[in-house]
């Protein structure tokens, strides 16, 4: 890159050339060696060899350097006029560098070498004044190149010189010589007065060719002089006198600068025209001139050539002249001169400048003022009428200037002040001018750095701007497009030391236009639009470069990308300085294809979902945008128009209006078609944010609905099991449930599945997607990829059909997303399982906390470099432990399917009684190709659920729990025969099920449910049969209607003495009779219920006694409708054991155990736990059945809402020791048997005033030894007399079924009716519970 | 260097000018930045308000007090709109009323 350093006005420029065949390593090589050589010690230069060229020879003893700078290209042709102006802007010298193994080729280099010269330079022009070839020998140097004398200007460089630079110095040292005295020759030339008319002649004169020149001059006589004495006015003539002596002046120059001085003092009694008459006459000559020009001239060459107090003096006297007689270009010029004869000065006098810092001024100030004056004159010189106008070069000079004054304060600034770091940096800039080294560092960007270096030296950045901005206006347009982009360059780079990027982004985007511009002139016909001026139009805006040639078919000469990426970074560079990221939407390179680092996305990870604080001006975003894409329409780039379009949308879409999202939308689809037929093998990725909301498996049909169920399962279960009763766990809250109903679906391998997919579009236009696919892991997954249009600004749902292809685990990790032309992109979607609602909702508040505030200002606040500062590193840590579930299904093998074929049931409901119990057929259907050896039915109807709620709840006593779970265990509404559980239905066999379907009152509704399964497969593998097996169900709904008809209720059990009963006369009846021919004198109770009928039929109702010990009884009755019937049964007594009645309350489900809530004494609960026992064992003996009076229907009559209370268990309950009394009476003589007392209807009939003997027998009935004692009573007590006591009369102790008999001997003394009553009692206890028998006896003392 | 008769050729210039404020409101403490930058042949004179919000000026002429009287102007409407509980400093004003005021301020002013 050209480079304007502050000090160019020194630069002794010489230009290299490659020449002949070298290879561009190596040139660069031999550039990188000659480019170390920045000064030459004037002392090193040889004296040249001719006295009148000497003149700007240095003197042995000289002290200065000369400051070498070798520039690779020569100046563009249009800076030729300046030749005579600025000869520090021209090479001086050229430099050919060519190697070389051949002797023989020497020849042709030094032809080609000449060539090359020739080729560079236009044929009138001054420079360059000294040639040379470089030939490096190549080789191992064993041939010896032998330059010989036939070919000047040819060196060789043999390879196996040891100190190469020092010999290349040797070498520039006598080039420079050379040239030196060719300055001599032009000045000789310039002095004569034509010359000096020529140089006067116009503003940009030039060296008038040797043709144009009088003989005299030519032959370079001194004398010529003489012979054009009238053009010149005096002092013009002692000045021409001095020179043609040559030497005087010359030594007087070298001395001091007295010399000039006699020549200025004369020089300002000037008689020249007036300028401005000049230049009317530019192509006369002759006419008389200022010296001014001279002297400039003469300055530029003496700091050319190192002496800098000569040009001092020069420059001096030149804008003394200027002063006095205006031509303000070359009197900026000279005061640029005599600024960097300041800098030169201070940089040779090195580094002792620190005593300058105790002035009041700033050691530069001089420095400044004297380029702000030249600026100044600069810019009042430009409007001038100059017929040859000029523009272009006089912008130039004058943006130069104003560069030259800011490097010089930004060099001074990032130096940390006037030292001898700054001039260096003014003087040899090196590589990378606007990168010294302090701001050098990673850190050297931030503020504070920058306003450190600005308090050390002094000099704000604003100030700095501030110059800089003077360099930046319409007068660029003049420039030709290379100096432009050379100097906008420039101030860029200035701009984004001091870091200033917005001003840096401006200077960008005109870099970009001018660059552009050269684009598309290049490529349109030659001598087509000569776009000057037109620096900043770009397609997008004004249709002035048209997309138009659609018909023409460009061809790119060469195929080389770095241009136009260089471009396109430019702009990204200037976009994101504005606060917009175009590589938002990456570029992706579809030819080296690495599906490992693909990027994914978690979806609510995605920081996009969460608004974050917006940035910059929308306005001018979407501007600078448009300008964008223009560009890059303009390159033509179609995928990375595509990407801007695209990135635009990602990230503007909030600002962008509606016309302008359709219209990036449709530009960008444009453009990847075009990128596509171009076989572009770049492709944008997936743009539009996360479009996939959310992921459902599709239930399955019902009929394809699989269950998991355990392998013990298959065992035969005990047949009271049934489902009837909820699954209960052993646990109340057990947290493995939840884990293993969460998550994994089963399905089927081989059958389809369908996902819900719901996608999003945010944007104006319908968001095409060219390729939806779910992208899953575990089993392979067969799904064809779908193409999708989503409306705009809406949800939309559709649905994505799949096979998976083997069993195992399928894990659908989101969904792969390709949009038109772009390359496919994975979204995962994790399940929102706990963590991850708490993972988002944490991160989420994060984003919240930190929104809206601003602690960042400018471009520290724009969302990238943000991100880096603010986002707390404790949630980006717990991000990373983060591990996402994502929704799984567990696919098994192949499953058979059955269906239910037809059913017995007219509309599937069926009408019952209560405790009817009807029976329904099903015909099955195996319609697959795998047989079911399996089959299982449960079921549920509308009383199950209350029922298991009302347990579950557990407010329910001990007793009605157990009511609640007989119910549902052992009187479901439906059942089947379990003995058709294991069978085998071949595929397409049919099959019927019987099912039993019992009436129960307030059951509205039951379903049938029919598991089946595939269980018994043939293994294909030696693994281990899971432990689990997939059963398949059907449902069968049925309708239930139950009318409730008869109701039982006041269940009674009475005392049943046969005498009693038979004597009554009422109870003739048969049926009645027959009942009671069973029963014994005792031992028996009467068991009573009523039964109403509610319905509008009549029942029959027949109530039956199975009881052990005893015959079948049973009695019947017929129910009319509203009526009640009384039923009576007589029942056996009967004891149930003690520690069988005793046993707890069971529960029939295996409920955990819960402590009861009603605290019972131990009697309470002794006493409940009896009643319980009696009262199921009272339910097995007596059975109650209905039957439809004229019809079939029958059914079972329910006992179980009835209640055993006390008494009624006293009654039922055998007593404990049995009493049984009788009379005895000796009929006959003394001696004679005791015979028993005559007895009828169940009564003794004694007479009175007999003696007899009560016997009463005692057993102990109960199972374990007793110690008893007995009690008679005898009423009417006083008339009776007895002997002995009639209580507490010991039996001792009675084993089990032992019988003791006391006698007593009573006598009757009235007649009438007696009743004698015994009890027996337990001695030892207290007098009520004691009690464990009694008997009555009844007699009827009659005197007959 | 084109004229700059594009819209966002004039925001962009506005923006760029954010770089020497923000430098300049480092160092100065007044609110009113007077011909603080010069681009382009505009000149930028700018308004910092005490919450660090800036209004930013493009002109050509010389005009001091008019400009400082602009602004003034500008703050108080500003200020105002900011008691809007619902304004955030990062929402734009599209208040039409605000518009019309600085309008109207500008008329009267510049």
């Amino acid at each position: 890159m050209e480079y304007h350093a502050f000090a160019s006005l020194a630069h002794f420029r010489i230009l290299l050339v490659p020449v002949g065949p070298i290879s561009r390593a190596t040139f660069d090589q031999w550039v990188a060696e000659i480019r170390t050589l920045e000064n030459i010690r004037l002392s090193d230069i040889p004296p040249g060899t001719k006295d009148d060229k000497a003149r700007f020879m240095p003197s042995p003893k000289s002290k200065g350097h000369l400051h070498l700078s070798f520039p690779s290209h020569p100046p563009p042709i249009s800076h030729w006029p300046m030749s005579l102006f600025r000869p520090s802007h021209f090479p001086l010298g050229v430099i050919g560098i060519a190697t070389c193994s051949q002797t023989d080729s020497l020849s042709s280099i030094s032809a080609e070498f000449n060539a090359a010269v020739n080729d560079l330079f236009p044929n009138d022009s001054l420079y360059p004044l000294a040639n040379n070839c470089f030939v490096f020998e190549e080789g191992d140097g064993t041939t010896n190149l032998n330059l010989g004398d036939h070919l000047p200007g040819l060196v060789i460089i043999p390879s196996m010189m040891g100190n190469k630079k020092e010999n290349i110095e040797t070498l520039l040292a006598d080039l420079c010589s050379n040239i030196l005295a060719e300055f001599s020759t032009v000045l000789n030339t310039l002095e004569s007065p034509l010359g000096n008319e020529y140089l006067n002649g116009t503003l940009f004169p030039s060296l008038p060719l040797p043709s144009d020149l009088p003989l005299p001059l030519v032959d370079d006589e001194p004398e010529s002089m003489s012979a054009i004495p009238s053009y010149n006015s005096q002092p013009e003539l002692t000045m021409a006198g001095g020179l043609r002596t040559n030497t005087v002046p010359l030594t007087l120059k070298r001395n001091s600068s007295t010399g000039p001085a006699l020549v200025s003092q004369a020089s300002r009694r000037s008689t020249l025209g007036v300028p401005a008459a000049n230049k009317k006459r530019h192509s006369g000559i002759g006419a008389s001139s200022s010296h001014g020009r001279l002297f400039k001239v003469l300055g530029d060459f003496f700091i050319l050539a190192g002496r800098t107090e000569d040009a001092s003096v020069w420059y001096t006297e030149a804008i003394a002249l200027f002063k006095t007689m205006p031509d303000n270009v070359w009197h900026a010029s000279a005061l640029e001169g005599l600024a960097t004869v300041a800098l030169l000065e201070s940089w040779s006098s090195g580094q002792g400048l620190q005593a300058s810092m105790s002035t009041s001024r700033e050691p530069w100030a001089d420095t400044s003022d004297k380029l702000e004056q030249a600026i100044s004159l600069y810019a009042k010189s430009s409007p001038k009428a100059d017929p040859d106008h000029h523009y272009d070069l006089l912008s130039y000079l004058y943006t130069v200037a104003v560069l030259r004054q800011s490097s010089l304060y930004f060099a001074t600034w990032s130096a940390k002040g006037w030292g001898p770091l700054a001039f260096s940096a003014l003087l040899h800039p090196g590589l990378t001018p606007y990168m010294p080294p302090t701001l050098a560092h990673s850190e050297s960007n931030h503020p504070i750095n920058l306003d450190r270096l600005s308090s050390i030296s002094g000099i704000s950045r604003a100030q700095i701007s501030t110059i800089l901005g003077q360099a930046h206006g319409p007068w660029l347009l003049h420039l030709g497009h290379r100096e432009r982009i050379v100097i906008l360059e420039m101030i860029a780079a200035m701009y984004s030391s001091l870091g200033y990027h917005r001003k840096e982004a401006y200077i960008l985007r005109e870099v970009i236009g001018c660059i552009m511009d050269l684009v598309v002139c290049g490529r349109e016909e030659p001598g087509g639009v000569n776009n000057v001026g037109l620096a900043i139009t770009f397609p997008g805006h004004s249709e002035s470069i048209p997309l138009a040639d659609k018909g023409a078919v460009g061809v790119k000469a060469t195929e080389r990308q770095d241009g136009n990426d260089s471009i396109v970074n430019l702009v990204k560079y200037v976009c994101k300085v504005h606060g917009m990221n175009l590589d938002s939407v990456k570029l992706i390179n579809t030819t080296a294809k690495s599906t490992d680092d693909e990027a994914s996305i978690l979806l609510r990870g995605d920081p996009e979902d969460v608004a974050e604080d917006p940035y910059g001006w929308p306005e001018l975003q979407i501007g600078i945008i448009r300008e964008a894409i223009a560009v890059a329409e303009a390159l033509p780039d179609p995928p990375t128009i595509a990407q801007f379009c695209l990135s635009a949308l990602k990230s503007l879409h909030a600002v962008l209006t509606e016309e302008d999202q359709y219209y990036m939308y449709s530009v960008s689809s444009r453009a990847l078609t075009d990128a596509r037929r171009r076989g572009e093998t770049r492709s944008v990725d997936y743009w539009s944010g996360q479009p996939i909301v959310s992921i459902e498996l599709l239930p399955l049909s019902t009929l394809r609905l699989l269950v998991e169920n355990p392998v013990t399962m298959l065992a035969a279960k005990r047949p009271e099991e049934t489902g009837a009763l909820p699954r209960l766990d052993p646990f109340l809250y057990n947290p493995r449930k939840s884990l293993t109903s969460q998550g994994r679906t089963l399905v089927v391998k081989d059958e389809p599945l369908e996902f819900a997919v719901t996608l999003r579009n945010p944007f104006v236009f319908d968001l095409e997607l060219q390729k939806l696919s779910l992208s899953t892991s575990g089993v392979p997954f067969d799904s064809k990829p779908i193409s999708v249009s989503i409306p705009a600004q809406s949800y939309h749902a559709i649905v994505i059909e799949g096979k998976p292809l083997e069993s195992g685990i399928l894990t659908v990790r989101g969904c792969r997303v390709q949009a038109p032309g772009g390359v496919s992109r994975e979204f995962l979607l994790p399940l929102s399982t706990t963590e991850e609602e708490a993972r988002m909702s944490q991160r989420r508040s994060a984003i919240s906390c930190e929104s809206g505030r601003s602690k960042y200002a400018g471009l520290e606040s724009r969302p990238w470099s943000k991100a880096g500062k603010r986002i707390s590193t404790v949630a980006e840590a717990s991000l990373k432990n983060f591990i996402p579930r994502f929704l799984e299904c567990k696919v098994v093998a192949e499953q058979p399917l059955l269906r239910i074929r037809w059913s017995s049931l007219t509309h599937g409901a069926v009408m019952l009684y209560d405790g009817e119990k009807s029976s329904f057929r099903l015909t099955l259907e195996n319609v697959s190709s795998l047989p079911i050896d399996f089959l299982r039915l449960t079921f549920d109807d509308s009383t199950i659920s209350p029922a298991q709620q009302a347990l579950a709840d557990g407010d329910l006593s001990v007793y009605d729990a157990y009511e609640t779970e007989y119910e549902l265990i052992n009187r479901p509404v439906f059942s089947w025969d379990r003995a058709q559980e294991t069978f085998e239905l071949a595929p397409g066999k049919k099959i019927g099920i019987v099912i039993t379907c019992m009436g129960k009152v307030g059951c509205s509704s039951g379903g049938i449910f029919i598991a089946y399964s595939h269980v018994h497969r043939r293994q294909t593998t030696l693994t281990q049969p899971s432990d689990v097996f997939h059963t398949r169900q059907i449902s069968y709904p049925v309708l239930v209607t139950v009318y409730h008809m008869l109701e039982c209720h006041g269940m009674d059990v009475l005392p049943l003495h046969r005498d009693d009963y038979c004597a009554n006369d009422h109870s003739d009846e048969q049926s009645w009779k027959s009942l009671l021919r069973d029963v014994e004198d005792d031992g028996w109770c009467l068991f009573s219920i009523d039964v109403r009928n509610t319905y509008g039929l009549p029942f029959e109702i027949t109530f039956e006694r199975i009881q052990e010990g005893t015959p079948i009884a049973s009695t019947t009755s017929l129910v009319a409708p509203g009526s009640t019937t009384r039923i009576l049964l007589p029942v056996k007594k009967f004891l149930l054991p003690e520690e069988f009645a005793t046993r707890a309350i069971p529960t029939l489900s295996n409920r955990q155990f819960v402590v009861d809530k009603a605290s019972l004494t131990s009697a309470e609960q002794k006493a409940q736990r009896e009643l319980f026992w009696y009262r199921e064992e009272l339910f097995k003996s007596v059975r109650g059945r209905w039957r439809e009076a004229g019809g079939i229907r029958s059914g079972e009559l329910s006992l179980r809402q009835q209640r055993l209370s006390l008494p009624m268990l006293e009654m039922l309950r055998t007593e404990t020791a049995k009493v049984r009394m009788s009379l005895h009476q000796r009929t006959g003589e003394e001696g004679s048997t005791w015979d028993a007392v005559f007895r009828k209807d169940g009564k003794y009939r004694p007479k009175p005033y007999e003696y007899l003997y009560l016997r009463a027998q005692v057993t102990n009935l109960s199972n374990g030894p007793l110690l008893l004692s007995l009690d008679l009573t005898m009423e009417p007590s006083e008339h009776v007399i007895q002997e002995g006591f009639l209580s507490d009369i010991p039996l001792g102790r009675l084993d089990s079924g032992e019988t003791q008999e006391i006698e007593t001997p009573l006598c009757f003394v009235s007649c009438g009716r007696f009743e004698v009553g015994a009890e027996v009692r337990i001695l030892g206890v207290r007098h009520e519970e004691g009690k464990v028998g009694m008997g009555v006896l009844r007699a009827d003392v009659r005197d007959e | 260097m084109g004229g700059g008769q594009d819209r966002h050729v004039i925001q962009m210039i506005a923006n760029a000018s954010l770089d020497v404020i923000e430098e300049v409101v480092r160092k100065d403490n007044a609110m009113y930045l007077k011909s603080v930058d010069k681009f382009n042949e505009w000149t930028v004179s700018a308004f910092i308000t005490p919450g660090n919000m800036k209004f930013v000026l493009l002109h050509e002429g010389k005009n001091d007090e008019g400009i400082r009287a602009f602004f003034s102007d500008v703050w108080e409407l500003y200020v105002k709109t900011t008691m809007n509980p619902f304004h955030t400093a990062h929402s734009g004003i599209r208040s039409t009323v605000f518009d019309t005021r600085v309008r109207a301020s500008a008329r009267k002013h510049l």
